[in-house]
This record gives structure tokens, C-alpha cells and sequence, in this order.
């Protein structure tokens, strides 16, 4: 049962008093929910490492719950266990996937997320940390079946949008012992454009999103918020969630 | 006992999908391997219309990108599913058919003499394509209604009793301009030898049911996960046939066909429909091949333990 919290690593040009304003924010968050995710370079824009920012959290918090995004699309199979060995007891969990193109850093491999998992528990790595897959908010459950057989801990989902995807999830995965994450964007204006950007409609849940939070983590067991402009707005409704 | 039927795209199975990736040498035996399990799985169940599982369209539109002004052009999400369909572009103003574009497409030697077939009405087309010989939609939308008639009179003559018009966009969008749907579903409609039903789901289409009870067909459908059972029963359908999507093409849990039925008689008491059928609610492809083989079957039970109207 945990509330996420999703944080965006600054980028890496960011100077001494972003990062100063991150490890404020991440400080404050973590008194209001159960686990934090970093992201890592989402959109494909380099950012600091999310497994640096871990390690800076572990120094002054070990009981909250860490989470880390990790993108196959760039790095190699080797690369990608280093970060995976170096993770272990500093993140709870790991979630392996593609990542979005990137402008400045070319694929380096043909791997994918599935594949990488796999290769991770055959070594033993699932045994020490969680391994976790994406998927679609509407996944296709017969395309989806390599991530399935892959065995990770668990599916992090895109951004949903109604109790329905989540039910639909839940009834076909949490059976065969997975969890589920599923990611609920903040309805707030200073998050309008993100929503813009995903197609996400949040008309069902915008005036009543504590309730539509509450909804899916009672039938999940987990939540994770994504509120990528809006901080503020974030830790009232983690308060509330909390309480 | 009540009638019943599936419509749209069925899943494929795990092997026929990697088959279609790697176009393997049995692709062709797998297709018809399965379109017979599907069909079977069908007449077992003794639902009242059996349909193609249409394995092999791509998407519900994809046989009509064979007209010759029709040129496919990007994928585009199927509203908030994640599957996509291509989008067609339209030249010029008539659309040459011989009436045989999606008859073709469909296995006829397989279906029995119960059988139905679905085809997109004119407003949810004209919605998801683009045209570039056509100033207005509305032109555009009449003009594929017409092209459609070709395909439904083929279709009937060709023994199909029961034309399942799909239109999620009706039930999709906020803004829906019912003349204008009207005015194609006539040119379907006027003078067909054939029952048509019209499917809205993909939205609550609660605030729509006085203008869908108008249109010019002899059905009409609900997704009754969108659109709540109790609007449905606010209405009179002594006048159309009513079908209720009862099972839940969106999630793989399985129905208990004691509290389907339960449901579905009530809503028949309150509506008191000319005739009464019951459906999915979209497209089987939704869920994987197993779950679709099941809820085949359990549809055929509540048909068969709904009470007759």
C-alpha cells in the first residue's frame, strides 16, 4: 500500500540552487508519502542521474521507499547491470524501460525492456530489488505478453484516466501475483499543457481528485502522483491523502 | 429466451500475432484456423447473429482504403484505446464501389444463414478520415453514406438479416450534429431489407438517447460500462429494437450470466423494447483470445435466461 511521489531530476546544466530547491522539495514531500520515483531523462532531455539523487536521499532518509526509472534505449546490457548492482540497497525498485528518443544521445542497442528484465532475474537481481515494466494505460493483453512472461514485480502504467483502466488492469494482472502502479496525473492549470501533451482528459476526476486517487488506490494498492509543474498543488493533495 | 450477437474486431491469438509479424508460412492456415474457432465458439454458444471475427481487418475502416480515391495515410489511436487505425485520405468526390469491398473481406462460406455484419456509420467515418475533394463535412459524410448503401445492399442481398452500424463517435464526442447523422443513416436505411443497429460506446451517450431514439434505423445499441443502465430505462423503445452491450469487451473478468440476466430484464420492463438483444459492447480485441472464447459463451447464457418481450 504506497503513495509515490514522481520527480523529475533537474537537468544536468542545472546549478547548486536548483538542485538545493530539489533535495528542499523531495524533504518536504517525503513527510506526506510513502515513496518517491525519479525519473530518468524523460523526453530524452539528459538529466542528473536519478540514482545520484537516490543516494543523496539515502544519506538523510533510509525509510522512505525509492524508485528509479532506468532507459534501456542508450545503454548497453552491461552498462545497465553496473547501474542495476549499484542500485541494490539504496532503490526498492527499478523500472526498466525503453525511454523516449533522444536529440543528443544516439541508441546504443537494439534492447528492450522485456528482454532486459529477463536477462536481470536469470542473474539474480529480482531477488534484490524490484524489477518493473510500463504499460499502456488500455494495454493490449495479448501484445503485452513478453512483458508478462519477463516476470517482473510489477507493471508502472502510463497515465489513467478512469477507475475502468485501472479495474481492467488490475482484474487481468493482480491474479497472476503482479502489482500494479498506475500514474494519475494532478489536474491543476500549471499541469494543463503535460495533460495537453498526453491526450490525458481528466474532465471525470478534475473536481473531485482526491476521491478519484483514493478510488484507484483502493483497487491498486499503489499510486504513483505526476504533477511535473505543479509542486505546490502536489504536497496539498499527498497531505490530504495522507491524513 | 432473447437474441444475441457479437460485433467488430475479435483478438487474435499470441501465435497468429507473432505469425503476422514474421508473415510466417502458415499466417493464412492460422487465420482460417481461427476465424472457424471464433465462428464455432459463436454457433455453440446459440447466439441469434454470428459474425466474422474479422481477423484479418487491421482496423474496422481498412477495407475501404482498397476504393480507388482512398489513400492511407498515418496511424491514429482509437479514441483512448491503445490500438490505431489508418487514417484515410480521400480524393475527389465519388467513391467508385462495386459493392464488394467489405463482402470480400469477410469469410460468407464459414457464416450460417444467421449472420451479421458491421460496418461504420457515416458520421463516426467522415469524423476519423480527411478529404480533400469535399469543402464540408457534411458533403463528405453523405457522400461515404452513399458509397456504404452499395455495401449493405450487397451485403443483403448476400443473406446478412442483421447490419451492426458502429458509431463511437456519436457517443464519443461532446458535439454531435444529429441532422447531419440522420441524414446519412436515411440513405443506409430507406427501403433495406435488412434490420440495422446503431452501437454508441466509447462515451456516455445518456443526454443523447431522444435524438438516437430519432434516427432512421431499426436499433439501437449501448455500452452499458459508459452509459448507465438507468438513463437507458428513463426511455419508451416500444418503437426500436434494443440492444444491451452486457459484456464487457474492455476488461477480462468474467460476467456472471445470474446478474446479467437480472439486469437485463429490468431494463427491458422499464423500456418495454420492440425486440431485445444483447451484445458486447465494443470490439472483442480488447481481450485476449481465451477471455473472448468465454464471454462468447456466457452471452449466449443470458440470452438464453433473459426473459422474452
Amino acid at each position: 500500500m504506497t503513495i509515490t511521489y514522481e520527480i523529475n531530476p533537474p537537468k544536468i546544466s542545472a546549478d547548486q540552487n536548483i538542485l538545493n530547491t530539489l533535495f528542499e522539495r523531495i524533504e518536504s514531500i517525503s513527510t506526506v508519502c510513502d515513496g518517491i520515483h525519479l525519473t530518468d531523462s524523460v523526453l530524452g532531455i539528459p538529466r542528473v542521474s536519478p540514482l545520484n539523487i537516490a543516494k543523496k536521499i539515502r544519506e538523510t532518509n533510509q525509510k522512505i521507499k525509492l524508485t528509479c526509472s532506468l532507459r534501456v534505449r542508450d545503454k548497453e546490457l552491461s552498462t545497465i547491470e553496473g547501474i542495476v548492482k549499484e542500485s541494490v540497497g539504496i532503490v526498492d525498485g527499478i523500472l526498466i524501460l525503453m525511454g523516449d528518443k533522444s536529440n543528443t544521445n544516439n541508441d546504443k542497442t537494439n534492447l528492450v525492456s522485456s528482454q532486459v528484465v529477463t536477462s536481470l532475474n536469470d542473474k539474480g537481481f529480482g531477488e534484490k530489488l524490484e524489477l518493473f515494466l510500463s504499460i499502456p494505460a488500455t494495454p493490449n493483453f495479448t501484445k503485452i505478453q513478453k512483458k508478462i512472461n519477463a516476470k517482473p514485480k510489477g507493471f508502472f502504467t502510463q497515465v489513467v484516466s478512469s477507475k475502468a483502466m485501472v479495474q481492467r488492469m488490475t482484474d487481468y494482472l493482480k491474479p497472476s501475483g503482479f502489482r500494479i502502479i498506475p500514474c494519475l496525473l494532478l489536474p491543476s492549470e500549471k499541469n494543463s499543457k503535460s495533460a495537453e501533451f498526453l491526450k490525458i482528459d481528466w474532465s471525470d476526476y478534475k473536481n473531485n481528485f482526491l476521491e478519484f486517487a483514493h478510488q484507484i488506490h483502493d483497487l491498486a494498492g499503489d499510486i504513483l502522483i505526476s504533477s511535473p509543474n505543479d509542486f505546490k498543488g502536489a504536497h496539498e493533495i499527498l497531505s490530504k491523502l495522507a491524513t | 429466451m432473447i437474441s444475441s450477437y457479437t460485433f467488430g474486431i475479435y483478438p487474435r491469438s499470441e501465435e497468429l500475432i507473432e505469425a503476422t509479424r514474421k508473415n510466417t508460412e502458415n499466417l493464412n492456415s492460422l487465420f482460417q484456423k481461427e476465424t472457424e474457432e471464433y465462428i464455432s465458439a459463436q454457433k455453440n454458444a446459440n447466439l441469434g447473429f454470428v459474425s466474422d471475427p474479422l481477423l484479418k481487418w487491421d482496423d474496422i475502416f481498412r477495407p475501404f482504403s482498397n476504393l480507388e480515391t482512398a489513400t492511407p495515410t498515418a496511424l491514429n489511436r482509437i479514441y483512448e484505446m491503445n490500438t490505431f487505425y489508418r487514417v484515410l485520405s480521400f480524393d475527389g468526390q465519388t467513391f467508385t464501389d462495386d459493392g464488394n469491398l467489405v463482402q470480400s473481406n469477410l469469410d460468407l462460406s464459414l457464416l450460417p444463414k444467421n449472420r451479421a455484419a458491421a460496418i461504420p456509420e457515416p458520421f463516426t467515418f467522415a469524423e476519423r478520415h480527411t478529404s480533400k475533394g469535399f469543402k464540408t463535412k457534411e458533403d463528405f459524410t453523405i457522400s461515404l453514406a452513399k458509397m456504404l448503401r452499395v455495401e449493405i445492399d450487397s451485403l443483403v442481398e448476400s443473406g446478412f438479416e442483421l447490419i451492426q452500424l458502429l458509431g463511437p463517435s456519436i457517443a464519443y464526442n461532446n458535439e454531435v450534429d444529429f441532422g447531419l447523422v440522420s441524414d446519412a443513416l436515411k440513405i443506409i436505411t430507406d427501403g433495406l431489407k435488412a434490420k440495422t443497429i446503431l452501437h454508441t460506446h466509447f462515451g456516455d451517450v445518456s443526454k443523447k438517447i431522444e435524438s438516437l431514439l430519432d434516427l432512421p434505423v431499426s436499433g439501437l445499441g449501448f455500452d452499458i460500462t459508459t452509459t448507465p443502465a438507468s438513463s437507458i430505462e428513463k426511455h419508451s423503445f416500444s418503437d426500436k429494437l434494443l440492444t444491451v452491450g452486457i459484456i464487457n469487451s474492455f476488461n477480462t473478468a468474467i460476467e456472471k450470466s445470474e446478474e446479467c440476466i437480472k439486469q437485463v430484464d429490468e431494463i427491458n420492463a422499464e423500456t418495454k423494447p420492440k425486440e431485445s438483444y444483447v451484445s458486447t459492447n465494443f470490439d472483442l480485441e480488447y481481450v485476449p483470445k481465451e477471455f473472448a472464447m468465454n464471454k462468447i459463451s456466457v452471452l449466449g447464457e443470458i440470452a438464453r435466461g433473459a426473459k422474452d418481450v
